[in-house]
């Protein structure tokens, strides 16, 4: 009998990412270069000993999917080991796809069955943390709840409606938890990450079955839990962020550039798939006589020549000469041809800036600081000659704006 | 009929020599094998001539193994890397054995293929192509075997004209106008009859190949070396026959190859160019620590040079090629040198023209190499290359001159103090690295 599995959340779709996330879920958006979101996840599973995770995929899983593939990247796979792909599936009188969070658990319950864990570890693969699970699974066994809720106090300014928040006594029971309030009265929230006792969540589930609609895990299921079992919250300090929008993707991303970034990719052991766009087979970054890089994260395969200031570059991104990428994040094989300028671009995978086009730049940012991103698609080639000309339908947009105007 | 169709229903078997120390690459292989060093960033030098194997389509791989196999037996594994961890296709490390007749050590490169003549018959293949684990070039073989198969050539020799003043280092090949072999010099110290150079590739008709190196090892004066002995008494003999590669090429023996070679992997004119080569590797351990995208803080500057993840660089790095992991301290300068993995350069050092090897940490105000600022080209003959060898320890405000090679773990508890000369007395065997003659230029 295994001690602890995990099953891990990889969403459905999200609001705020635009043209980022027209073709694969939040969790399998790069990060950092080249990671994804969801390796926080499973190398956070991996390091804290759990051997058996499953991942609930639903919107547009292909990049989640390949990206996983056997889990041997983070260990998870061999003797003992798996990483189980649990994507919405079709049975004799079943059409329905995931309608929640515990509706895909109560439809993934065989690797519950099959596993058999003494616990089962509940969490999201589209944050950004890193935590020591098997912490959170000996406090849990050790208070005798059967569900602990992974809590962290937030600054007041975070505080917003969409969070559930946890309120507890001095032992650290839970006695009360609002999901989503319109007026947040407290400032511990739950940080979507669950320790449920096996049973206890069995039993739970098992009122779907009985046609309850219960389709929610923190709508439906754990407030209602308060009253009828041990709910004990355990405490998190460290690092966590849910990126809800993609200003806060692309600051938490920037944020790598400071002098003691908070997110830690090499101390947290944040591991990732090698074989992901041939990560494995890039060459060292190169950088040529012209190149003038300063406080940027250039990655393997990266070709430079131009200037890169307080940037991101995933592998393989060519920056031209008399180019200018700045306050930007460059996903794999972006080229920036000679002469373009980037200014607080987010580009997708394979986007081309065709020479002397100019896109975001200003030289003098916005007063007030205020970010103006602009989000470029998968693919999209910005030209330097008319709008007309940008291939639009390739999901090239500024951020909540409407498609980009020629400068 | 191309290369590749006349070659599909010919069997090969390569047989890579990665065996000998690198004696003349002293301190980086003093740990490892010569084709386990480190090269151009995230390879070892076995990697191209893998590649090489790989993208020929040649199924069938043995890799001789002799001095210090560990780390190259680790990096090549089952050859899952390039691809031969799949059905129809071996990589198989080989190491020496004990026989039934005491055999022991490899005594030279045809005794260590003669010792695995069981591999390569087991294989049954038609062709044997002999390789060396150390040469850095990308080659596609089938050419080539196409070539030895159409002249009907007991063994195919690859060759490549050399200046006349560089004979001396190899071994030289007379040809006649049908490019039949007619004579063979091995390093011939004057007057050299040709300037066509054996690059050390072999093709062998595998039945012949057999019946020599079984003559052979009853041979008492044979030193059972393919250079001297097996291929200039089949010169006499037999149907060889020279193939000319025009590529890059180069045996990076020496530590002054070897940084010459890096050198030009950093200049677009010199034919290395290993972006374009999809040499491949094995990642396994690679980024073990530094799995994040180089990172280039204020105050760092990088040009003309490669860095690969990991990496932090807070000084300037410029015409210099950079392992995983290696940090460059604020004020510090790196110029036309190679440091691997994990080397660590405190604030405010010069290095220049040097070889770092792996987990050396070089404190600050240290100076490794010329202090003054004169660009340090690889066409500056007379420049003294300098060589840290692994795990070295240099306390702060050291100071190694030009020309110094410091021996793996060395710390400042046996460093004479300074400045570190060339063959300067002291507790550590600090010897002088000469540059080992005139290197080979296309």
């Amino acid at each position: 009998m295994e001690r602890a599995a995990a099953l891990v959340l990889a969403g459905g779709h999200i609001q705020g990412y635009g043209v980022l996330a027209l073709l694969r879920a939040k969790a399998a958006l790069p990060f950092a270069g080249f990671y994804r979101i969801v390796d926080f996840a499973l190398s956070g599973l991996s390091r804290s000993g759990i051997r058996r995770v499953g991942l609930l995929c639903q919107y547009l899983p292909a990049s989640l999917i390949e990206h996983v593939g056997t889990g041997e990247p983070w260990g998870l796979s061999g003797f003992g080991c798996e990483v189980r792909l649990m994507p919405p599936f079709m049975g004799v009188g079943k059409v329905e796809w995931f309608r929640g969070t515990a509706d895909a658990i109560y439809q993934n319950m065989n690797a519950i069955y099959d596993w058999n864990p003494s616990y089962v570890v509940i969490c999201s693969a589209e944050h950004v943390y890193s935590l020591d699970f098997a912490d959170v699974v000996a406090f849990h066994e050790s208070s005798g709840a059967d569900l602990t809720i992974v809590e962290k106090q937030m600054p007041p300014e975070r505080l917003s409606k969409r969070f559930g928040y946890v309120i507890s006594d001095e032992q650290g029971q839970v006695v009360r938890f609002q999901e989503m309030p319109d007026k947040p009265s407290h400032d511990r929230i739950s940080i979507g990450i669950y320790v449920f006792t096996k049973d206890v969540l069995v039993r739970e589930l098992d009122r779907l079955g009985q046609g309850e609609k219960c389709f929610s895990l923190a709508r439906d299921i754990i407030p209602t839990m308060v009253d009828r079992y041990r709910v004990a919250s355990y405490r998190f300090r460290g690092y966590w962020d849910y990126l809800e929008t993609v200003e806060d993707y692309y600051r938490a991303s920037l944020s790598l550039l400071g002098d003691s970034p908070e997110i830690d990719l090499v101390g947290w052991e944040v591991l990732t798939n090698l074989d992901d766009r041939d990560l494995a087979r890039r060459p060292s970054a190169r950088f040529s006589a012209t190149a003038d890089v300063r406080d940027s994260l250039i990655s393997p395969g990266c070709d430079i020549e131009g200037t890169v200031e307080n940037s991101v570059l995933s592998p393989g991104v060519v920056v031209e000469r008399e180019a200018v990428v700045r306050d930007s994040i460059l996903m794999h094989d972006a080229r920036v041809e000679r002469g373009a300028r980037l200014c607080q671009v987010v580009a997708d995978k394979d986007a081309i800036f065709e020479q002397g086009s100019t896109v975001g730049f200003q030289d003098t940012p916005p007063r007030d600081g205020r970010l103006q991103l602009t989000l470029i698609g998968k693919g999209s080639v910005v030209s330097s000659r008319s709008s007309s000309q940008w291939r639009a339908g390739q999901a090239l947009g500024r951020c909540g704006q409407g498609p980009l105007e020629a400068n | 009929m191309s290369a590749v169709q006349e070659m599909r229903s010919v069997r090969t078997t390569a047989m890579i020599m990665a065996g000998g120390q690198g004696s003349r690459l002293s301190i980086l292989s003093e740990k490892r094998a010569k084709p386990a060093v480190p090269f151009g960033g995230i390879y070892r030098i076995i990697d191209f001539t893998m590649s090489n194997v790989m993208h020929s389509q040649i199924p069938v791989v043995g890799i001789c193994t002799q001095y210090k196999p560990y780390s190259l037996t680790d990096h090549l594994s089952i050859g899952e890397a390039w691809g031969f961890a799949r059905r129809g296709h071996v990589a198989k490390v080989l190491p020496p054995y004990t026989g039934e007749e005491d055999s022991d050590w490899y005594a030279g490169t045809a005794d260590a293929i003669y010792q695995n003549l069981g591999f390569i018959e087991r294989c049954q293949p038609d062709l044997v192509l002999v390789l060396s684990g150390d040469h850095i070039y990308k080659m596609d073989y089938r050419p080539l075997l196409a070539f030895h198969r159409r002249r009907r050539a007991a063994l195919t020799v690859v060759c490549q004209e050399v200046p006349v003043e560089e004979t001396s280092r190899f071994g030289i090949v007379e040809t006649d106008g049908e490019d039949r072999v007619r004579g063979f010099q091995e390093k011939p110290k004057d007057s050299p009859r040709s300037n066509l150079a054996n690059l050390g590739i072999y093709v062998f008709e595998a039945a012949v190949l057999a019946d020599r190196l079984r003559a052979d090892v009853h041979n008492k004066e044979s030193s059972h070396d393919f250079g001297r002995d097996i291929i200039p008494a089949m010169i006499e003999s037999a149907p060889c026959y020279a193939y000319r590669f025009s590529g890059y090429w180069r045996d990076v023996g020496t530590c002054r190859s070897y940084w010459e070679a890096h050198m030009d992997m950093l200049d677009p004119r010199s034919g290395l160019e290993i972006d374009r080569w999809e040499v491949y590797t094995a990642t396994k351990s690679l980024y073990d620590g530094c799995l994040v995208a180089a990172r280039i803080r204020s105050g760092g500057r990088v040009s003309r040079s490669v860095t690969s993840c990991g990496c932090q660089i807070e000084g300037e790095v410029r015409h210099s090629v950079l392992s995983p992991g290696v940090y460059v301290g604020p004020g510090s300068v790196v110029e036309s040198s190679v440091l691997l993995n994990g080397v660590q350069i405190g604030r405010d050092c010069i290095v220049r023209g040097s070889v770092i090897d792996k987990q050396s940490i070089i404190a600050e105000r240290c100076v490794v190499g010329e202090e003054s600022a004169q660009v340090k080209d690889k066409t500056d003959e007379e420049s003294l290359i300098t060589v840290v060898g692994k795990q070295v320890r240099l306390p702060a405000d050291y100071m190694v001159c030009p020309g110094c090679a410091i021996p793996f773990g060395t710390g400042p508890e046996t460093l004479p103090p300074p400045p570190l000369r060339p063959r300067s007395e002291g507790p550590v065997a600090v010897r002088s690295v000469r540059p080992g003659g005139r290197s080979r230029r296309r």
